[in-house]
């Protein structure tokens, strides 16, 4: 079952001077085993959207529904319950941390969940395993000692370790170089391929065309463009979106097919680049 | 689901207003006159002309009514806990008797009073942050500080200790909700638990949020030093505060309704 956004509008502050529509009747839905890319510029309401998708924030309008249970209305066990089913990874979620040792960060979630302490550790060692850290020499070290790239896998394995459904991320590449970046996009495919649900949040074009199946374009709050990456390139060839470019290997190869060349239609940007060399081979 | 809450009584609400537009020296001058002029109240029309005042002042900002509300919420307790003290220990007439305790016509009379004085102090100071900010205020008591700068001291370190602090408090409460927002999103209980359990459930917060504040503060060391930033000596500002005949005529007045009232509320039925 999915997570399914209806009319969905938030107002910040309302009611005064500075009040400011986040979300204005914005309705989507994000299944398991796929991932919604959602792109947009800075203010266009996207991490206000990522914070309706586990309860954070509740909707002023409209409603959401995870897996059927509306959160207008869900108590606070229900809410817990649904924060454990839809894991969010912020912004620099490395700034989160607060324990002695890296098994004590990534169990505090479990803990949190009430579970018992074999299986708290059970979860601990696989989550860090998910995201490709080997737990022998880690458990015991600070998570403050780590590298960057390390740190930010430690923050999202600390959120994998609810075991959720649903895993939404807020700008997860920021900061990182681009060996992180191609581990992260690894790690996320790796997820998707688990049946998790994903959405991710991100200004890297790149890495959204990359790892995502269907791609949500947020424009002052409301959805300017939603489908699959196809549908989404579509729509925004007869009328360009403000503030955002395709991929840099994506445009090229739409270009290329616009003059005419016989190029295979790839929208991801390793492939569409692949795509374009051998066609330029092959001339 | 707002975690904290972002809007704190008597946090500056921009409207352009005249009142605004009043050099902040004019208005903390003026406060410290009411202040004065509010502590004197010993007569309840005195003390209803000044609420009618502070609306005639609250309409002329064109604030919303709601922060009126907000402020007497925010010192309810206060002001109960007060009243009841005057309400039960004051000599005087007995209206009414229920064992131990006495209710007087004079403790009436008091705690009345001192509820009106103390929520008449509170709305007046809210008035000043309300329609003024935070760096004007700042800026504004560097000015009126100044003179004491010859005896030692340090106004203008003062003053920049200040408004960093009120720059920062948004910023903080931002940061706050995040990381609150972050570690609810793991299974934190925040909002349930007895006191042990809250204080036990803030570490996850304060752990973080005292690591991002040695940073900030880090961050902006740097930034300062990087600009040349060597104390108040010599400093020029960008927006140079401009005092005119309307803050002249604003203190002025000011001063006048405050030693008025202040000396008709002596002649009134309970000068003490």
């Amino acid at each position: 079952m999915p997570i399914e956004l209806r009319e969905v509008s938030y107002v910040y502050h309302k009611g005064l001077p500075f009040e400011a529509r986040a979300l204005d009747r914005v309705s989507l839905t994000l299944s398991e085993g796929e991932c919604l890319g959602i792109a947009g510029r800075t203010g266009s309401g996207k991490s206000t959207l990522l914070q309706h998708l586990n309860g954070l924030l509740l909707p002023q309008e409209g409603e959401v529904l995870v897996d059927g249970v509306s959160l207008k209305g869900a108590s606070r066990d229900q809410l817990r319950s649904i924060r454990q089913k839809v894991g969010l990874v912020f912004q620099y979620p490395e700034q989160q941390f607060f324990a002695e040792t890296v098994f004590e960060e990534v169990a505090f979630a479990p803990r949190n969940m009430g579970l018992p302490e074999g299986e708290v550790r059970e979860r601990v060692l696989w989550s860090l395993e998910m995201v490709g850290l080997d737990p022998g020499d880690l458990l015991d070290r600070s998570p403050f000692s780590l590298s960057g790239g390390q740190m930010r896998r430690v923050a999202i394995a600390s959120v994998l370790s609810m075991r959720p459904k649903y895993l939404v991320l807020d700008e997860p590449t920021s900061g990182l170089d681009l060996e992180g970046r191609g581990r992260l996009l690894e790690m996320l495919l790796r997820f998707k391929g688990s049946g998790m649900g994903l959405a991710v949040v991100s200004h890297d074009v790149d890495f959204l065309f990359e790892a995502c199946d269907r791609l949500v374009l947020m424009s002052g709050g409301r959805v300017r463009a939603l489908g699959s990456l196809e549908e989404v390139v579509e729509a925004l060839a007869s009328a360009p979106a403000e503030g955002f470019k395709l991929p840099f290997s994506t445009a090229l190869l739409m270009e290329l097919r616009g003059l005419g060349a016989r190029v295979p239609l790839e929208l991801r940007p390793s492939r569409a680049m692949e795509a374009v060399l051998r066609w330029f081979e092959g001339r | 689901m707002q975690f904290l809450n972002h809007l704190m009584v008597g946090q500056y609400i921009p409207t352009g207003s005249p009142v605004h537009r009043l050099d902040p020296r004019a208005k903390i001058g003026a406060l410290f006159f009411s202040l004065v002029g509010i502590f004197a109240v010993r007569d309840l029309l005195v003390a209803s002309i000044w609420a009618l005042i502070f609306l005639a002042l609250l309409r002329l900002s064109r604030l919303p009514f709601w922060v009126v509300t907000r402020g007497i919420r925010s010192v309810l307790l206060l002001v109960v806990i007060t009243a009841s003290v005057h309400l039960f220990f004051a000599e005087g007439r007995a209206l009414l008797e229920i064992g131990p305790l006495r209710i007087t016509d004079q403790g009436v009379w008091f705690a009345l009073l001192f509820s009106l004085r103390l929520t008449l102090l509170i709305l007046y100071s809210s008035l000043l942050t309300l329609t003024t900010s935070p760096f004007e205020i700042a800026d504004g008591l560097e000015r009126m500080l100044k003179p004491l700068s010859r005896v030692g001291f340090p106004s203008h370190e003062v003053s920049m200790m200040l408004t960093i602090a009120l720059r920062f408090i948004p910023t903080l409460m931002d940061e706050a909700d995040r990381i609150v927002k972050a570690q609810v999103s793991r299974g934190a209980r925040i909002e349930t638990g007895g006191l042990m359990g809250r204080v036990r459930a803030f570490v996850p917060v304060l752990v973080p949020l005292f690591f991002s504040v040695f940073k900030r503060a880090e961050e902006l060391a740097v930034a300062m030093e990087s600009r040349c930033y060597r104390g108040g000596e010599g400093r020029t500002r960008m927006k140079e505060m401009r005092w005119s005949l309307r803050d002249s005529l604003f203190l002025l007045a000011s001063l006048s309704v405050a030693v008025a009232l202040g000396l008709w509320g002596r002649k009134g039925p309970l000068a003490l």
